[in-house]
């Protein structure tokens, strides 16, 4: 009797939710719709953004239970490299390869010297990562200052596209990473559901124990899973400090974001951290563009209230 | 929990005359050492150390590591602060009310994390942690945004006496004061029922469900009192710095209450304090060292965690185990 | 009317009790996704009986197990404890209906010490606020009670030592002593010999043996000898099912039971 009841009161809880969302939009929708629309789109690029950030980060904690949080460290790292790097070549592709091997690099490095010797331990595993992240920001800040900088684009994507007949201009790059963020959740997809890794990160993510009886190498596609995880960081690092900024702070303001994304999205799954990439996008472009007061009040409540329904993410597994 | 007497005695013998040796050198430090070191590091260590205990009590007795002790610990100063410039209050009623928003935001946020568990518990803290951080800058009429609360006052002549709680020898007993009876009264809750209840969720939440515990209340109990303790520690730090802003309650702040509790040992309570003592003495030495401090403290906190688990008092404790054949609750 | 019995019917001067039995399953069923875990089960306990429940592993005796303690809901099917239906109600209210229950795999708290663990057993079962009171004194009854239990399983010289310490023989004992810690009506003991000594099975066999009557036991054993000393009836279950029931004199002789565990003799 009490289980049915308790169920009854979330789905009350999340159907007021939706309303409230819901109506909230057709509201403003109707008010302005140019302003809407804008940040509508920007809450969509901002989103891809967030997925390619948070998909590395789900990945490793889905699989090997390591709460990273030196993700953030990752992702500036990824992209100060990158911006040496297109400082030194003008090459921006270039720039965008050396940051995502860059930080695979640092990370495979740390996975193997620092979180092997604690490894089954969550707490300590999570606590090793939070001194790596000190260490990483500190070094960065040493090397780089403490001015925000930016990685130059190429001026095919510098520019803004026509969007529609409304004569509305829209950064040509923000699509770009809008078309990117796409891709890579393509190619993630393609690896877990098509090739033998992804089909052994599956099974890991679903039972850990279980993969080391089955046969696989778990030591190897630990330290790939990591690479991948900490690469997917400093790619999305250069794609961020070319049309947001690279500073200190980015970095915990990036970990904390794929927080929000991977809690409400599910902790364990890609297709989470694209569903919650998406609904923490578009929260905070819209509450940054209506109630910039409360941008960040909204943005973490939603994290909160969706651990309040359901303690594991909205596509996690109760366990 | 043993009922037989004599061992009792026996068995508590040893670690209270270590703490009535170590109360009685503290007592004496202004003697021995200089003001600077008297003020800046026991005297700081002292008060900071009681905010570290509040998580080591957490993580200890509980089984939850908490990232927002720090924030609860700003919450009571900045209540503080804010009745006590802002609207002219008392020393006193500031005091109770501070310490009293403090626990009930501790609870507030046990609520809201009490069915999480291990890394899930963990990042909710964190994300409360920074929630409340970025929402100091934006509440600007009680917080003051950016720059904080200054002028904050410290309580000074106690009544009549010429007891002077402001003057550096006043404050300093008076931090040595409220850490004792700190790590007393946290010893005892956790040794009572409470505690050993606690310490059941801890070890094993579902069987307590079975056995007739309500968990999540307990798990807020547990919350409300690391609460209590923070916001009291918080109180001596804005009496300390006579300010306080967001950037006390910033990543780096709440990454330096763990650090402490990592190396001090987070698995009892003493450790709080040694690891406090580290921290502090780090941080006021280290720039000789080093020009990075933030290196140096995360390189600390990870050779700690991978080396010392049990940091110094789990080091201590083993030692101390070496000879005996059988451990004792 | 009084727990042992219902109400008392008055017909023509004479005088029917029915007695309310201690467990009363009704056409249960359990499914986890497509495996059928319990296949439809009636089963009836009365107070006071020792019910042994043997079979195969797989055959869903600790699921069973699970649905009377609460752990996890039926799929189908009815379960009353003493007369109460007890179907949708949560883990922590069974407790309070005066089940106890020990378990296969070791639910200890690793942390504390045997008294401190059966502590907490008594406590749990006293449903008193307790919260304030303990901050302020110790809670006398509940310790006393505590060696009192630690005494009854044979672990009073261990009452001082860490779970983490014990061998698995004193695990065992330790777990009896929790199930017994809320003065429970209805005890529900899992595989309690496994692991355990010649010597340490025949303490624990007179220690059931000699619980008092009025408790009503369900164990289940693999180990034949335990089961048939210890139980007034058994119970058979195979793939979901109750297949046989009967005294252990019936079951012994029982062609359906031999072709179950053939193969599975000389296994314990």
């Amino acid at each position: 009797m009490m289980r049915l009841r308790q169920a009854a009161n979330k789905r009350t809880l999340v159907a007021v939710v939706l309303l409230v969302v819901v109506g909230g939009a057709i509201l403003l929708m109707t008010q302005d719709p140019t302003t809407f629309l804008l940040a509508g789109i920007h809450g969509l690029t901002f989103a891809a953004l967030l997925f390619v950030v948070a998909s590395g980060f789900t990945l490793v904690f889905g699989l090997m239970g390591i709460t990273n949080l030196a993700h953030g460290g990752f992702y500036l790292l990824g992209g100060y490299v990158g911006y040496s790097i297109a400082a030194m070549t003008g090459n921006w592709p270039i720039a965008l390869a050396a940051g995502a091997v860059g930080a695979g690099v640092v990370g495979l490095l740390a996975q193997q010297l620092l979180l092997r010797p604690v490894q089954g331990d969550e707490m300590r595993e999570a606590l090793v990562t939070v001194g790596l992240s000190i260490v990483i920001a500190d070094q960065l800040l040493a090397f780089y200052g403490g001015y925000p900088d930016n990685v130059p684009l190429p001026s095919i994507v510098s520019g803004a596209l026509e969007l529609g007949s409304r004569s509305m201009r829209y950064p040509t790059f923000r699509l770009a990473v809008l078309g990117i963020g796409i891709i890579v959740g393509f190619v993630l997809l393609v690896i877990l559901r098509r090739t033998r890794l992804g089909m052994a990160i599956r099974a890991g993510v679903d039972d850990r124990e279980m993969l080391g009886a089955i046969g696989v190498n778990v030591r190897m596609v630990f330290a790939v899973v990591f690479l991948l995880g900490s690469s997917l960081a400093g790619f999305s690092g250069v794609i961020g400090g070319s049309f947001l900024s690279l500073a200190p702070g980015e970095d915990s303001r990036m970990l904390l974001y794929s927080l929000v994304v991977v809690v409400v999205g599910g902790m364990r799954s890609v297709t989470g951290a694209a569903l919650g990439a998406l609904l923490v996008g578009l929260t905070a472009e819209y509450a940054a563009v209506y109630a910039p007061t409360y941008a960040a009040l909204i943005t973490f409540g939603m994290m909160v209230v969706v651990l309040i329904i359901r303690p594991s993410g909205l596509l996690g597994s109760e366990r | 929990m043993s009922l037989k007497g004599k061992s009792f005695l026996q068995r508590t013998f040893q670690p209270w005359t270590i703490g009535c040796l170590v109360v009685a050198l503290l007592c004496s430090a202004p003697a021995i050492v200089s003001p600077f070191v008297m003020t800046e590091i026991i005297g700081q260590a002292l008060w900071f150390g009681i905010i570290v205990s509040s998580f080591a009590f957490l993580s200890a007795y509980c089984g939850m590591m908490s990232l927002l002790q720090t924030t609860i610990a700003g919450i009571s100063g900045y209540t503080f602060g804010c009745l006590a410039t802002a609207m002219g209050w008392g020393i006193l009623p500031a005091v109770c009310i501070a310490v009293l928003i403090g626990t009930i935001s501790g609870i507030v946020f046990g609520t809201v994390a009490r069915r999480s568990y291990g890394s899930y518990f963990f990042m909710i803290t964190l994300a409360l942690a920074i929630l409340v951080y970025y929402f100091t800058f934006q509440v600007q009429g009680l917080t003051g945004g950016h720059a904080g609360l200054n002028g904050i006052p410290r309580p000074g002549r106690l009544g009549s006496t010429p007891l002077d709680l402001g003057s550096s020898f006043g404050f300093y007993y008076f931090s040595l004061l409220v850490a004792v009876i700190s790590y007393i009264a946290l010893t005892y809750i956790g040794r009572s029922p409470l505690g050993t209840a606690l310490r059941g969720v801890r070890d094993n939440a579902e069987r307590m469900e079975s056995l007739g515990f309500n968990v999540s209340v307990l798990r807020v109990a547990g919350f409300a009192i690391a609460a209590i303790f923070a916001s009291i520690g918080g109180l001596f730090s804005v009496w300390y710095n006579g300010a306080v802003s967001p950037e006390s309650i910033n990543f780096a702040e709440i990454i330096d209450v763990v650090v402490a509790a990592v190396i001090g040992g987070m698995y009892n309570l003493e450790g709080a304090w040694v690891g406090a003592l580290v921290v502090t003495v780090l941080a006021n030495y280290a720039s000789e060292v080093t020009g990075r401090f933030n290196t140096l403290i995360g390189i600390v906190l990870i050779a700690a965690v991978i080396l010392f688990p049990d940091g110094v008092a789990g080091v201590v404790a083993r030692w101390r185990q070496r000879g005996r054949p059988e451990e004792h609750g | 009317m009084n727990e042992r019995t219902g109400p008392q019917q008055h017909s023509g001067g004479q005088v029917l009790q029915e007695l309310i039995p201690a467990v009363r399953l009704l056409g249960v069923e359990r499914r986890f996704g497509g495996v059928v875990a319990i296949a439809g089960v009636d089963l009836v306990v009365q107070q006071g009986e020792r019910h042994a429940i043997i079979g195969p592993n797989g055959a869903g005796k600790t699921t069973l197990f699970n649905l009377l303690s609460g752990k996890f809901p039926v799929t189908k099917g009815r379960i009353e404890l003493f007369g109460r239906d007890v179907t949708g109600a949560a883990l922590r209210l069974r407790a309070r209906e005066g089940v106890g229950r020990t378990y296969q795999e070791s639910r200890l708290f690793e942390g504390l010490t045997v008294v401190e663990n059966l502590f907490l057993a008594t406590l749990g079962a006293a449903q008193r606020r307790f919260y304030m009171r303990s901050i302020t004194g110790g809670d006398v009854e509940s310790t006393a009670r505590a060696h009192e239990l630690a005494e009854m399983v044979g672990l009073e010289g261990r009452s001082g030592t860490k779970v983490g310490a014990l061998s698995h023989g004193e695990r065992r004992q330790l777990e009896v002593g929790m199930a017994l810690a809320c003065h429970p009506r209805l005890v529900l003991l899992d595989e309690p010999a496994a692991g355990l000594s010649q010597a340490e099975r025949q303490s624990l066999t007179r220690l059931l043996k000699g619980l008092d009557s009025a408790i009503t036991m369900m164990v289940i054993e693999h180990d034949m000898d335990v089961a048939m000393q210890v139980a007034d009836r058994i119970n058979v279950m195979h793939e979901g099912r109750i297949v046989a029931q009967g005294s252990p004199k019936e079951i012994e002789a029982d062609a359906v039971v031999h072709e179950i565990y053939l193969g599975h003799r000389g296994q314990t």
